[in-house]
């Protein structure tokens, strides 16, 4: 629709198609938008983000994240560092969250490109069984296909059979290439090993692939990340054309250029569009709660109870170091304390 | 009776019926599935704390305090014991397995029951490694309420334990036989680091003084002065107590200087533990 500010301008070529369609006001404070609400990000890979995202998320409302194992940017070159990645998602990383108020979880798997190393592939699927039982570890992940081949299908196999052994959902990573033919044959290996399609998260959905997934009882993640992925506008208009169930929004964040405030910008972009409150609740928080709480190892009360987060709250019983949250910093001083 | 039986003991009065029955079941399994079965005592075994007792390791004069650990946690240290078959070598590498794959909370149970091994010499090095981590379960499950250090660790160990304690604004009455383990390296450190804090214009504890009483140089006076001179009661008080631990062999003067404060402190109870009104831990 033409607004009285633009009526000077001649016509586009494209305004026919777009009448009905809400502008996004790009100057519009987001984070007005969202206050007070909270949020649950499933997928963000805080090993490669500063301690200053730590505190953006918990400015903006995420109270809980899950953080998938993955890989580094560069392929590891033996089992001690990948037993050294996953103590830290079950350490270090947990420990630093909490010191910012945010519930970490991890999904522990073998990922898809390192897959590709059959020798070390093996010695890590020895010691996987030791930490997919661990305490707030709430699936399998992020695992399934990159370039399709045969070593991936393999490992992807044998770590369902795992996440069926421990009953544990399943956060599955579809490839960049061929996605949709990708997404579907990762499907169609779950169901065939007996998994309950509600056991398992699809990641990475675009606009060619939500439809099957939904479809075939899966829950579908959608990644935003930028020129990569999905961006957030995209987003909103997913939600308007398949409503909430089982959709879920994640950032994805890692050492790429990302954005770990993916999910309460989508949140805000979703609210100031007139998406209905409860379904941007659902896609934000709920579903993705929901989803990985199958593991039990999610105090869903306590984090829905975390609406009203007290800040010098303790985790894990935890004298968090130096004897409370960690201290804020004034960014914009000149004078460090 | 021994630790183990001392500790199932324990569960036995704080554990539900599956509870039992699901350790009485993993206890008969072999030791892979134990080691499993440490990991997975979380999914079992209820994070709640203990009632008040409390247990002296190895006829160790400093008890552990149970009320302070969590009935997971128990059971997580019984199956630790429960794979000890005999061999040093064996007990020793099972640890190590679990010590490179543990979370934060296995890692403090670990370290926690360090005390309740046999051969627990053995975990020394281990055991200061704690000391280095900087996430809070894990320095505190060695550092306080355990008996370990105070046993085990030389004294250039046992002053990091101490001095990180009061880096990290930690209350050292948490730590298990520290007036025993009083030191002169220490005491000067302590002298150091305080005045390390005040030319930062930052403060800290008056109860870590506490740590230089048994070692009366030049500087405790001087410190002993400085403190009587502070504006916080807490650093008063301290520096009361270090007077009168010495008053004997004090300086010339030095107590007429204070007098009238002296007489004034006197009149109340002023001690360790209570400097700062309550103890912050």
């Amino acid at each position: 629709m033409c607004t009285s500010n633009h009526s000077h301008q001649n016509p586009s070529h494209f305004q026919e198609a777009n009448e009905g369609q809400v502008q996004p006001d790009l100057d519009f404070d987001y984070k007005k938008e969202i206050e007070g609400w909270h949020f649950f990000d499933p997928h963000i890979h805080m090993t490669s983000r500063t301690t200053d995202d730590y505190q953006a998320l918990a400015d903006a409302g995420v109270v809980g994240i899950i953080e998938p194992a993955f890989w580094l940017g560069q392929p590891r070159t033996g089992l001690s560092t990948f037993r050294d990645y996953y103590n830290s998602l079950i350490g270090w990383e947990r420990f630093r969250s909490s010191q910012f108020g945010i519930r970490h979880y991890c999904t522990m798997g073998l990922n898809s490109r390192e897959a590709n190393n059959e020798k070390l592939a093996e010695q890590v699927m020895e010691i996987l069984p030791l930490y997919i039982y661990k305490e707030g570890v709430v699936g399998v992940g992020e695992i399934g296909f990159d370039d399709q081949t045969a070593l991936e299908e393999k490992y992807y196999r044998a770590q369902l059979e795992l996440a069926r052994e421990a009953n544990l959902p399943v956060q599955v990573h579809t490839p960049h290439r061929d996605k949709k033919q990708g997404t579907e044959r990762s499907m169609a290996i779950a169901l065939e090993h007996g998994i309950d399609p509600s056991m398992v998260i699809i990641d990475h959905n675009n606009e060619e692939t939500v439809k099957s997934v939904l479809d075939q009882g899966f829950w579908a993640a959608f990644t935003i990340y930028p020129f990569t992925k999905m961006g957030n506008q995209r987003m909103v208009d997913i939600v308007k054309t398949y409503g909430a169930e089982r959709i879920m929004v994640d950032s994805a964040a890692d050492w790429g250029i990302s954005d770990p405030l993916a999910v309460p910008k989508t949140a805000a972009l979703m609210l100031s569009q007139g998406i209905p409150r409860e379904q941007v609740r659902a896609v934000t928080f709920e579903n993705a709660v929901n989803a990985f709480a199958t593991s039990g190892q999610i105090e869903v009360d306590q984090l829905k109870s975390l609406m009203e987060v007290d800040q010098s709250a303790k985790f894990e019983g935890n004298t968090v170091l130096r004897g409370g949250q960690q201290p804020r910093i004034d960014k914009d001083s000149v004078i460090i304390e | 009776m021994n630790h183990q039986e001392q500790l199932y003991n324990i569960f036995k009065q704080n554990g539900s019926d599956t509870e039992l029955q699901w350790y009485q079941k993993m206890d008969a399994l072999d030791l892979q599935e134990k080691k499993k079965g440490f990991v997975m005592a979380h999914r079992h075994i209820a994070r709640v704390p203990l009632g008040e007792v409390s247990i002296h390791p190895h006829d160790s004069p400093y008890p552990v305090d149970l009320s302070k650990w969590t009935k997971d946690q128990l059971v997580r240290t019984l199956v630790l014991l429960s794979m000890d078959e005999g061999d040093q070598n064996d007990f020793v590498q099972v640890i190590e397995d679990l010590f490179q794959t543990a979370d934060n909370r296995e890692a403090q149970a670990i370290y926690a029951a360090l005390p309740f091994f046999n051969y627990a010499p053995v975990w020394t090095q281990r055991a200061t490694e704690a000391i280095r981590s900087n996430v809070g379960l894990i320095f505190d499950a060695m550092a306080f309420n355990n008996p370990y250090p105070a046993r085990y660790f030389d004294d250039t160990a046992w002053n990091q334990l101490v001095l990180k304690t009061i880096f990290n604004d930690k209350s050292i009455w948490n730590i298990l036989g520290l007036e025993d383990r009083r030191n002169q390296s220490l005491a000067v450190t302590i002298s150091d680091f305080a005045h390390e804090r005040w030319a930062a214009g930052r403060t800290l504890s008056a109860e870590v003084w506490f740590l230089t009483v048994p070692f009366p140089s030049t500087r405790y006076w001087q410190d002993t002065y400085q403190l009587l001179n502070s504006e916080t009661s807490a650093d008063r008080n301290a520096g009361y107590l270090l007077w009168k631990a010495h008053a004997d062999s004090a300086p010339e003067n030095f107590t007429e200087t204070f007098q009238s404060l002296f007489d004034d402190f006197k009149t109340q109870t002023i001690e360790w533990g209570k400097l700062e009104g309550q103890d912050q831990s």
